[in-house]
């Protein structure tokens, strides 16, 4: 019984002495850190850190319960409390790290979908500058082939009529005594051989020019006979040339009657070269009617 | 003076105590290779870093002259305090750079995402107007 008392005593003195001794300030900001960083993101992204600042806090503890407030304890307690800072800090670390290689994926997706986006706008042009070049190919080739086939057209009109080139187009010349009998507009016979061959020319010249046929008469006679005369005979021509080949609606026909004299009325050939058709070809880009 | 067997025994036992602490080489190096590495990654660029990295040279320099005295046992404790603020110095360091780079490339992404925003807008009008033509 003495024994035991001795005993009891001085354990039940330690048990009041450890209970009265003031947990230290480093092992309470030791805990506070560590609840801290469990409870953040160090518990999935730092466990080992944070599993390393448990076991040393574990040991700060036993060192407190072990030697009360002492230095051991203290510098236990602080370690524990850096290590726990520590898986914080760490945790940090790797989100960020986690966050900028989302971003660097982002980033690199995002340039690859310029880079598409880029190359099929040069993709598209390309394609657009391509049709491009073959349509001004195409219109290069279509206009040499119209101006050569004019060059023909003219060179074979050349030998069967005058030929002058003016602002209002080409100006093919018919003398009137070969085309008409005096007075008359029914075309005779030689007329309509020559005629033909202007038909032939004109259908080898660029189906888009127009193609005015002209009238006119010498000053003998009434106006009104031959204004009225001249305009048959423009018919005449017109019906002519629409009946072989030449698409109607690329003529017009009208009378000038002595109006526009090329020659002096006053003697016998300045009257016949007045008496003439002239057919005029003008290109397409001419308004139809200009004179 | 004749002296008593205790009074004798007293020193010899303390200094048989401080003998048989090992001397905390192994924390010592741990401490500087950490302490140093901090230092290298840039700590002193950081000011929570730099602190750390100061209280972390001051306890190795307290842990040697507490080793000079012959009380390693102390010396190693106060280790454990200069390596948990050489280890968190490095820490801090990395965490600024990898916050710093994230930003960077954050930053990086707003301004393409605002070029393509842009040049999806230009095309759009672009091709409104070819569609509608002049008015």
């Amino acid at each position: 019984m003495r024994l035991a008392s001795r005993m009891v005593l001085p354990a039940a003195v330690a048990l009041v002495g450890a209970c009265a001794t003031t947990t230290p300030r480093e092992l309470l900001d030791a805990r506070t850190a560590y609840d801290r960083a469990s409870q953040g993101p160090a518990a999935t992204l730092a466990p080992a850190e944070l599993h390393s600042a448990r076991e040393t806090l574990t040991v700060a503890e036993q060192a407190f319960a072990d030697h009360g407030d002492s230095d051991r304890t203290k510098d236990l307690a602080y370690a524990a409390e850096r290590k726990a800072e520590l898986a914080d800090v760490r945790a940090h670390t790797v989100a960020a790290t986690q966050a900028r290689t989302a971003s660097a994926a982002q980033l690199q997706a995002l340039k690859d979908e310029e880079l598409r986006a880029t190359s099929a706008e040069l993709s598209d042009a390309n394609q657009r500058l391509s049709q491009q070049g073959g349509q001004l190919r195409n219109e290069r080739q279509r206009r040499e082939d119209a101006e050569r086939a004019a060059a023909l057209a003219e060179a074979d009109l050349a030998r069967i009529a005058s030929i002058k080139h003016e602002a209002r187009g080409m100006v093919i010349t018919l003398s009137g005594g070969v085309l008409f009998e005096s007075a008359k507009s029914e075309l005779l016979p030689a007329a309509q051989a020559k005629l033909t061959e202007v038909a032939d020319a004109l259908t080898k010249q660029d189906v888009d020019s127009r193609i005015r046929v002209e009238g006119y008469t010498d000053s003998q006679g009434s106006l009104s006979f031959n204004q009225e005369l001249s305009q048959r005979r423009a018919d005449a021509v017109r019906a002519y040339l629409v009946g072989h080949g030449i698409a109607a609606d690329r003529v017009t026909a009208v009378g000038f009657g002595p109006a526009k004299a090329i020659a002096d009325n006053a003697s016998p050939e300045g009257r016949a070269n007045n008496r003439r058709v002239e057919i005029v070809v003008q290109p397409a880009n001419r308004p139809a009617d200009q004179p | 003076m004749t002296l008593r067997p205790a009074t004798l025994l007293a020193p010899a036992v303390a200094l048989a105590a401080c003998a048989s602490y090992p001397v905390p080489v192994q924390r010592l190096a741990d401490a500087e290779a950490s302490s140093r590495s901090a230092t290298e990654v840039g700590a002193t660029s950081s000011p929570q870093a730099q602190l750390h990295l100061t209280m972390a040279r001051e306890e190795i320099a307290e842990a040697k002259k507490l080793m000079s005295a012959g009380d390693n046992e102390k010396a190693d404790y106060v280790l454990l305090r200069a390596r948990g603020d050489a280890d968190l110095a490095l820490a801090l360091t990395r965490e600024t750079e990898a916050e710093a780079s994230a930003s960077e490339v954050a930053v990086e992404v707003a301004k393409v995402q605002a070029r393509f925003a842009s040049t999806t807008v230009t095309t759009s009008a672009t091709t409104r107007t070819t569609v509608g033509g002049a008015p």
